[in-house]
């Protein structure tokens, strides 16, 4: 592929690069405080809540993600008979309501990492549940999903991909068709720059994090 | 630390710069590493596709007919394929008592990466034969042409859910896409070819017994290799992709003997790309 054709594939790449962004941070908007609500359902003591919340992490976590954008888009034509909605809010519903039930596990384990002496501890000091979490609880389990977080973010920004099945214009989406028309494997030479220096930035901003907040090395 | 840093940025950006410069500034030769054989599979056709009983299929195929007698259908044809290939009947009262709706918007779905049916140029627009074919047919009827790409493994949901309108994009006709939508006659002839490397001297379909094929998943292709019981048994294996160009860069890196395509596509391939995809 000439460089010229390179070059004026650029523009394309970056507008697919810019929906996948938007995909990712909409997705995160919706995903992280509702992986807060389902983790504190699934550790609920009432089962009424936490058997609905499993069943929920269940089929999200255990259905192909792929095949969830199929479900969500084409599903209300298929069973309500209405018409779809816009393709780029399927897709960013989908993986909102998909990265949920991974979060929600990610912030559970956290949580339930926590010795329940410090809760016992903090309770004999006259703390009350609110103090406790937010001074003693909160700031462990914060350092200890860090890492899984990571890989979780890094995970969406590739998943970004997916959103092609609908038709969303994204990164990668970009690229296969000007592979296909340019006969070359060019296009996806430069998506995977684009990803790497993308998740390169996902990576080392929670490295950045992680070292903020261990202070006690 | 801070320089540790800086120092592996540095080196991953060069990997990532080289990576990109080895895999271009290939000159585009004269095609001599692909060829299609001599002998083809199942002759199919090219038609278009809409919602089971919609009323657009018989104005749109009207007017196809209409544009092939007064000459049009012939000079796309002639401007993408070198002469007119199109196997539209001419007639040029097609559309003579067909009711033709006002000022509508056609949407067209397509996959954009379908040369030279539908695919993306230089500037990122989309082009295409169909595109062409599809724009004289709405300036004809006085209708509204948008172009909306789509997955062509979901084509048939996006047809019915009323995203798009039809389905013009180098489609084959076969018994089951007839069964399930509207479609006009058939406007371009095609058939499925086998693209092999020149330097494999394969020749003919007896050839490649014992050996693997790839071809495009849910297109027409793995029909046609299912009608042509002999050779598919002969074969040793055959490999699904998402699109052809993905069969393509695995026949030329010896991962498959043969890909089964379109002519018309492989055509285009052929004298598109160098001899090696890069």
């Amino acid at each position: 592929m000439t460089y010229e054709a390179i070059r004026s594939l650029l523009p394309a790449m970056v507008e697919g690069m810019l929906t996948s962004l938007q995909v990712f941070f909409l997705t995160l908007l919706i995903s992280l405080p509702l992986g807060i609500v389902l983790a504190a359902g699934r550790m609920s003591k009432h089962g009424l809540i936490r058997w609905p919340v499993q069943l929920y992490l269940l089929v999200m976590r255990g259905t192909p993600l792929m095949l969830q954008l199929f479900f969500f888009y084409f599903g209300p034509y298929y069973l309500f008979g209405a018409k779809p909605m816009d393709r780029l809010w399927a897709a960013i519903l989908t993986f909102g309501l998909n990265y949920t039930a991974y979060f929600a596990e990610i912030f559970r384990g956290g949580l339930e990492s926590i010795p329940k002496g410090q809760y016992e501890a903090a309770i004999i000091l006259g703390m009350t549940r609110w103090q406790t979490f937010t001074r003693i609880i909160f700031p462990q389990v914060l350092k200890r999903i860090l890492p899984p977080m990571g890989s979780e973010f890094m995970t969406l920004v590739k998943d970004t991909a997916l959103a092609r099945v609908i038709a969303v214009a994204e990164l990668f989406d970009i690229a296969a068709k000007a592979a296909n028309s340019f006969v070359s494997v060019t296009p996806y030479i430069l998506a995977a720059v684009f990803y790497l220096v993308m998740n390169f930035l996902v990576g080392h901003g929670f490295l950045l994090v992680e070292r903020k907040l261990s202070y006690y090395k | 630390m801070k320089n540790a840093i800086k120092t592996w940025a540095v080196c991953l950006s060069a990997l990532m710069l080289l990576g990109v410069f080895a895999g271009c500034g290939k000159t585009e030769d004269t095609p001599e590493g692909l060829v299609i054989l001599e002998e083809a599979l199942a002759p199919e056709e090219y038609g278009i596709g809409f919602r089971k009983g919609d009323a657009l299929c018989e104005q749109v195929n009207a007017a196809l007919k209409v544009l092939k007698a007064n000459g049009t259908a012939a000079d796309i044809a002639t401007k993408w394929f070198g002469s007119d290939i199109t196997t539209i009947v001419a007639d040029e009262n097609a559309l003579d008592g067909v009711a033709v709706e006002e000022g509508r918007t056609l949407i067209l779905g397509l996959d954009d990466a379908f040369p030279p049916m539908g695919y993306r140029d230089g500037n990122n627009n989309i082009v295409g034969f169909d595109i062409d074919l599809a724009q004289a047919v709405c300036s004809y009827l006085g209708w509204e042409l948008t172009l909306q790409p789509i997955s062509w493994d979901a084509k048939e949901m996006e047809l019915n859910s009323g995203n798009i309108d039809c389905i013009w994009n180098g489609m084959s006709l076969d018994e089951d896409r007839m069964a399930a939508m509207s479609c006009t006659e058939p406007y371009l002839a095609n058939e499925q070819v086998l693209v092999v490397r020149a330097d494999s001297g394969y020749s003919t379909l007896s050839d490649l017994s014992g050996k693997t094929i790839a071809l495009q998943k849910e297109s027409t292709a793995a029909s046609a290799l299912d009608a042509a019981e002999s050779f598919k048994k002969s074969l040793a294996n055959v490999r699904t992709f998402g699109n052809n160009l993905e069969c393509l860069m695995d026949l030329e890196q010896g991962g498959v003997d043969a890909v089964l395509m379109d002519s018309v596509v492989a055509s285009y391939y052929i004298t598109t790309g160098s001899s090696d995809i890069s």
